[in-house]
């Protein structure tokens, strides 16, 4: 069943169920508020227009160009067996389930050539989204570790506390600044690159103040594309 | 992080086992896990707990001080 649902959906039915489900899923995201867009802003100023700097829901507006031949299109390029893994939990009998999959998988029809992904490349930059909201959110990153070396910076991230464990950041940061609410370190890794980086929201007219109008040596970390 | 000491890593040592221990007590994340670490690292079998343990203070410190010559993403957004 699973990997009818994988592979064999290739039909204007299938498409047409995708175009709704992510109408719907676009109309959620804007009732749940800003934190998603938030971190799109991140990614997408960390690594540009493409590939990790890519919205993770996409575009609203290329929700309706999700026809039939789009989701094909899609699943011949990236549904391939070099990128297929079927993993399972649970499973009594290795052998058997292996037989099992040996015996779908035969049967199914998967493209033997897959497209060549290209890899992320961290650029940095500067976005300055200022509205007239009360609470402004900041964060500042750098290029962090892979997966394979993800770590180091796993541990960095402790020590400079989370959501979920008080670090220096809680200590010098938020104890010694009212109007500062959160601050947390983060770090996120992928195949070829990571985003390491600290996150702080506050009080506008303060954070600004203090972070963004007086940072004295932000402008010598910037990269040279930075806009406003 | 150049004077983060020894005890401040093993404490967060402690925090990160902690928190995978507790992530993997749901089996899809395990197996969400194990699925990265074949992809990843060629093997299925990944051992956590001992792959944290072996990172050293100058480890962190090295990866922290690597991430820091890169350039700078700055977002700003609200008021």
């Amino acid at each position: 069943m699973m990997a009818d649902c994988a592979f064999e959906p290739k039909n204007f039915v299938a498409s047409s169920v995708g175009v709704h489900k992510n109408e719907k899923s676009h109309q959620l995201d804007s009732h749940l508020g800003g934190n998603q867009a938030f971190n799109d802003t991140i990614y997408t100023t960390a690594y540009g227009q493409n590939g990790l700097g890519n919205k993770l829901y996409g575009n609203r507006s290329n929700v309706s160009n999700l026809t039939a031949y789009v989701v094909q299109n899609f699943q011949n390029t990236f549904v391939t067996p070099d990128r297929v893994v079927i993993a399972a939990t649970g499973v009594e009998n290795h052998q058997e389930f292996v037989d099992l999959v040996n015996e779908k998988m035969f049967f199914t029809q998967l493209p033997t050539k897959s497209s060549q992904r290209s890899s992320a490349t961290y650029l940095g930059g500067e976005v300055r989204n200022l509205t007239e909201s009360s609470t402004i959110h900041v964060a500042l990153a750098f290029q962090g570790a892979s997966h394979q070396n993800a770590l180091p910076l796993l541990i960095a991230q402790e020590v400079l506390g989370n959501s979920r464990r008080a670090g220096r950041i809680q200590r010098n940061i938020l104890a010694k600044n009212a109007f500062i609410d959160g601050a947390q370190a983060f770090s996120t890794s992928y195949e070829d690159t990571g985003l390491f980086g600290l996150k702080v929201s506050g009080s506008a007219s303060h954070v600004i103040y203090k972070l963004i109008f007086r940072p004295n040596k932000l402008s010598q970390l910037l990269p040279t594309n930075s806009v406003n | 992080m150049k004077n983060v000491t020894a005890a401040e890593v093993e404490l967060a040592k402690q925090s990160l086992k902690a928190r995978v221990t507790l992530e993997h007590s749901s089996s899809w994340r395990r197996l969400e896990d194990r699925i990265k670490s074949l992809v990843y690292t060629g093997s299925a079998q990944a051992d956590f707990g001992s792959a944290i343990d072996s990172v050293s203070v100058t480890d962190i410190q090295n990866a922290v001080s690597q991430a820091l010559k890169t350039p700078l993403t700055f977002v700003a957004q609200g008021g």
